[in-house]
This record gives C-alpha cells, structure tokens and sequence, in this order.
C-alpha cells in the first residue's frame, strides 16, 4: 500500500535518525542555501551560547572578523575582562532580535534613546551594554569617545561582513517606556535603577522577532547588499522570567517563539537556519550541565564540528592554536634601558 | 659598590643615601657639582643587585647590609620610567585614554582609545616590579623612605626624536608618542606610586613645580636626554631632598 512516508530517507524518521543513534551519531544539519568560504568575514552576535561560535572559530585558526580588538599592550586575560574578542565588536550578549536592530540603528544614528546613560557617581554605564567593563566608564567624556568608537566598529562590522551568526536568545526584555529603547539585561540589575514608571516588560511575539529580523537585513544590505544571515536559537533555558508563570513554561514558550520566527525569517533571501537548538536539545539531558541549563562541552563541540562541516567551506576539525604577544613593551623597555645605561656612561665622562 | 661620594663626604659627615634606577644620576652629578656628600646605589650600575621577584625580591648582600646600617632618611629613585616605556615611542597601533581628574588634556583624534582602567592595569602592572623593591627597601630601612618623583616629561618631540636609538627596533615605528599620551601616562604613574607609597607609610616628593611650563612638561633648561633630567634639575631635587632630610 502507497503513502506518503514510504521510501523517504533515514533522516525523515525520528527512530531511524534520533531514536537508534547515538547522542552524536545523528545529523539534522540538511541544504544549508549556501556556505562561507575560507577568507569570509564572518562575524556573531548573540546571547551566551554565540560566544562558542567566536571561540572556536578562533581555535580553528579562522578568525571571526573582529572590528574592536583588544590593543595588543592588552594580554589576553585583561582583554577578557574587558569584553574584547568575546563577539566581533565590544557590544556584548544580544539577546533579543530588537535589541540587534537597535544596535545598528543606534551605530547609524537612526535611533538615539533618550536613556543613553547611566551614572553611579563619577562612572558612567552603558544602559546598552552595561557590563561592558568592570566598574563603568571613568568620566563621562570616556564613556563618549568609547561609544563614538564602538559605533564605528559596529558600522565596519555589519557593512563589511559576508555573513552574521546570530544567536536569538530570548524574547522577554525590558525595555524604556519613552521611546521603545531595549535593554539587554533589567535597569538594576547591573547598573542603572528600575522605575515601573519609565520601564517596562516586552515579550516578543513571533511577528515582532520576524519584523525585527527582517528590518534589521534590510537596513544592513543598504551598505552590504550580500550581506548574509545564519540564524540559530539558544538552547540555554532562561535563568529567570518576569512573567506571572514558571520559568520551565516561560522558557519553552520563548524558545518556541524564537524557532518559529527563525523558521519564517529563513525564508528570506540570504538568511538560513542553523538547528544548534535541536542538536542540544533533542537527545534529552545529554548535553545539559547538573543545573539542567549550562550546556556541557560536549554539546558545544558537537554543534560546531557539524556547523564547520557543513557551513565553513574546506574546513577540518576545531583545533587549538597558541596566543600572540605583542613585543613592544619589550623592545621599548630596551631603548628606554640603553638610554638609561647611555646616561651612565654621561654621567662617568 | 659603585657609589657617589661627593668630595666634602669627609667633611659633612653621614651623606645623603640614595637607591634607585637613573632618574639618580641627575641627583648625583649635582651632587658632584655642588660638593654635597651623597651616597647612591644605582641598580642600573650594578648588575645582580636584584634577586628574585615578587615578595621574594631581595637585593645582594652588601646592597641590603648598606640599608640596613642607615640611620637617616633612605631617598628611593626606584623605577620612574613606565611613562617612557609605554609613551617615549609611538606605538604601532596609537592608543591614547581620557584621565578622570585631566579631561581638559587633549585627545589624540587619530588614536585608538583605550579604557582609562586598563592604562591604568597596564601602568600599574609595570610598575610592579619597582614597587616590590620599594617595598624590599621599606622593610629594611630603620628611618624614614622618601620616594623622589621622576621628572615630567619633556613636550619637545624634535629633540626626544633625536635621542631615540631608533635602529633597535627596524620596520616597527619610527615617531616619538605625543607628548600628552606621556604627561598622561607620567601624571597616572605618579598617582599609582603616590597612593602606594601612602599605603605603605613612605613620603612621596612630587617633582619641583619651578621645573615645569605652565602645562606640566619639563622646562628645556632641566632637558637631558629621551629619559631622563640634567644636573641643574638634580640641584632642584637635592633642595627638596634637604627639606625633607
């Protein structure tokens, strides 16, 4: 008897490619509509889980496009703590579609929140990246000219880029009731102060993050018009929710949100769906830490081996390569010695 | 031991003790010059003075025995070249970083800004090494610590270029940093070194203001070469020293 099931692959049937494979004997990774070729600029973005991509890019020797890298006075712990490196630009976890649209919208003037700093004594915050750096921003002219600087690497980024990994993260957010301006993370939390009468909680609806997405593409290809997007969606469960429900329940219905939207912003030209969800997600706790949230690294290593495999073109396995260091410091601190030990021999003439 | 005795040490009894790198020898050819008894230890004279690192830093025997038998004031000179070492020379990628209390100092609008937390990091770790002798010297001292500022830098790049052995490091940069990157750097450095001799109960003397232009740099007259103050500067200090002494 015919139907329509009969005879399609392996992969079609949940017992034949999930049910009967190992944790990491199973691939939904299928057509990716096109792939990076070795000397692309690939840049990420996102929540946590984007930070692996950026991480093992770099460990593969294929350097993530970077457009504000850590001076390289800066060794690589004192870069880490202060956000270098961590995603192609210092704007720190994404977490929200609007919150990536905004970003770009602030670099290019198109939006300018009225809620534009936060200040705890002498230091400034960035309401927009408020953990940007420990302890804020010295002086409020710092916090200028760094924001000045930011933006400007934040326009290369976007402009010059073959193609964004972007992690979608959550759908939740907070955002300024005067003008729509999103936070990454609740006024309070970190920085700044909470005002029920200046601040309130977005969720995202499907058709908010596919507009968003959608926007966010069309205002990129005016300056880069093949300007590429892989879409994933982070498996992380949210730490907390500010809805009146369980945060088991506000998490999957957040991330269902995020799946579907990524599914319907695929559909646009240029854009493609990376299932880093699924693969963490569909052999049960296998890749979950104890707390039932942290993603183990084996998980990690198995999303990226299939997203070299099957999206970076000629690409081998992830492998680890060594730090550079900058000699600078070292040649100067030899012509500021011979000039010492010149005033020496001035000094016994 | 390679040390200055002026002269008149016979004559005016126990000499001014001084320890440190260069920014010392200013201090000793005025010393020289004007027949003042001065005894100075010059680490940069005396290979080996230094052993170990960290808490476990000592100097030689005979280095440690000499702080030991002071019964005056013991006048540190240690260090005092970060500013240099980080702002004498351009470096490739140019950096530059807003002070909190200087925002009035120009910015270099060519420059990549850096975080004011991290010059200050960046600051602070090379300088530690000189702030574990200072406190090798702190302990072993019986009397008072002074600790003597560096001289401010100089602002006329034509004559710093000049003094530059720029053949140590070909195809890496050929221009002197700007000027306000070193008074920065000079003024952060003496704020970290300030706020540590504090800490740790030394006195802190501030270069002599007669030295500086009404912006801070060192007056052409005090010039000597990419690093470091002359004698007629020395002189300056050594009146400050006898102040304090």
């Amino acid at each position: 008897m015919n139907h329509p099931y009969r005879g399609l692959p392996d992969e079609r049937y949940w017992s034949r490619s999930i049910g009967n494979c190992s944790d990491d004997g199973w691939d939904p990774v299928t057509n990716p509509p096109f792939q990076v070729e070795a000397d692309a600029r690939i840049i990420t973005a996102g929540s946590c889980f984007a930070q692996h991509l950026a991480r093992y890019l770099n460990s593969n020797g294929r350097t993530c496009f970077v457009t504000e890298s850590s001076h390289p006075l800066m060794d690589s712990q004192l870069a880490k703590e202060f956000n270098y490196g961590i995603f192609t630009a210092r704007y720190g976890n994404i977490y929200t579609s609007r919150q990536l649209l905004q970003l770009w919208q602030r670099a290019n003037f198109q939006f300018v929140p009225k809620d534009s700093v936060w200040t705890c004594g002498e230091h400034r915050f960035d309401p927009f990246r408020p953990s940007i750096q420990p302890g804020g921003f010295a002086s409020a002219l710092e916090f200028e000219l760094d924001q000045a600087q930011h933006f400007a690497a934040v326009r290369r980024a976007f402009s010059q880029a073959y193609v964004l990994v972007f992690t979608l993260g959550l759908t939740e957010c907070w955002a300024s009731k005067e003008d729509g301006a999103v936070y990454p993370i609740a006024p309070g939390v970190l920085a700044g102060e909470y005002d029920p009468n200046r601040h309130e909680l977005l969720n995202l609806s499907v058709d908010e993050v596919v507009t968003d997405i959608a926007e966010f593409v069309r205002n990129v290809r005016i300056s880069n018009p093949a300007f590429k997007l892989i879409l994933t969606v982070s498996p992380v469960p949210l730490a907390a929710t500010a809805e009146a429900r369980h945060v088991g329940v506000a998490s999957c219905y957040s991330k269902a949100v995020l799946r579907i939207a990524a599914e319907y912003a695929a559909k646009l030209p240029g854009v493609y769906y990376f299932p880093s969800y699924e693969l963490i997600t569909a052999p049960g706790q296998t890749y979950f830490a104890a707390d039932r949230r942290s993603i183990r690294e084996e998980g990690v290593r198995r999303v990226m081996s299939l997203f070299f495999r099957h999206v970076l073109r000629d690409e081998g396995e992830p492998r680890e390569v060594g730090e550079e260091r900058d000699v600078f410091l070292d040649r100067v601190r030899d012509v500021v010695d011979v000039i010492c030990e010149e005033s020496l021999l001035d000094e016994h003439k | 031991m390679h040390t200055f005795d002026a002269a008149s040490f016979e004559a005016t009894g126990e000499p001014i003790f001084c320890i440190g790198h260069s920014h010392l020898s200013a201090v000793s050819q005025a010393a020289l010059a004007t027949g003042t008894a001065i005894k100075g230890i010059n680490f940069w004279d005396i290979p080996g003075a230094v052993e170990g690192d960290g808490a476990q830093l000592r100097f030689t025997s005979w280095i440690e025995e000499a702080i030991l038998a002071q019964n005056g004031p013991v006048f540190s000179f240690v260090g005092g070249s970060v500013h240099n070492v980080m702002g004498l020379v351009a470096h490739p990628r140019p950096f530059d970083f807003v002070l909190p209390w200087a925002t009035d100092l120009p910015i270099d609008k060519n420059a990549e800004y850096l975080p004011y937390q991290i010059a200050r990091r960046l600051t602070k770790n090379l300088s530690a090494q000189y702030l574990f002798q200072m406190m090798r010297i702190r302990k072993l001292c019986r009397g008072e610590m002074i600790h003597i500022s560096p001289p401010p830098p100089s602002a006329n790049q034509i004559r710093l270029s000049k003094d530059i052995p720029w053949n140590m490091y070909p195809e890496m940069t050929d221009q002197v940093a700007s000027a306000c990157l070193r008074m920065k750097l000079w003024l952060l450095q003496a704020n970290i070194v300030s706020n540590w001799c504090i800490e740790n109960s030394i006195t802190y003397v501030p270069s002599p203001d007669v030295a500086a232009d009404g912006n801070g740099y060192l007056i052409e007259e005090y010039y000597r070469d990419g690093a470091h103050a002359n004698a007629a500067y020395g002189e300056l200090v050594l009146r400050q020293m006898r102040s304090h002494g």
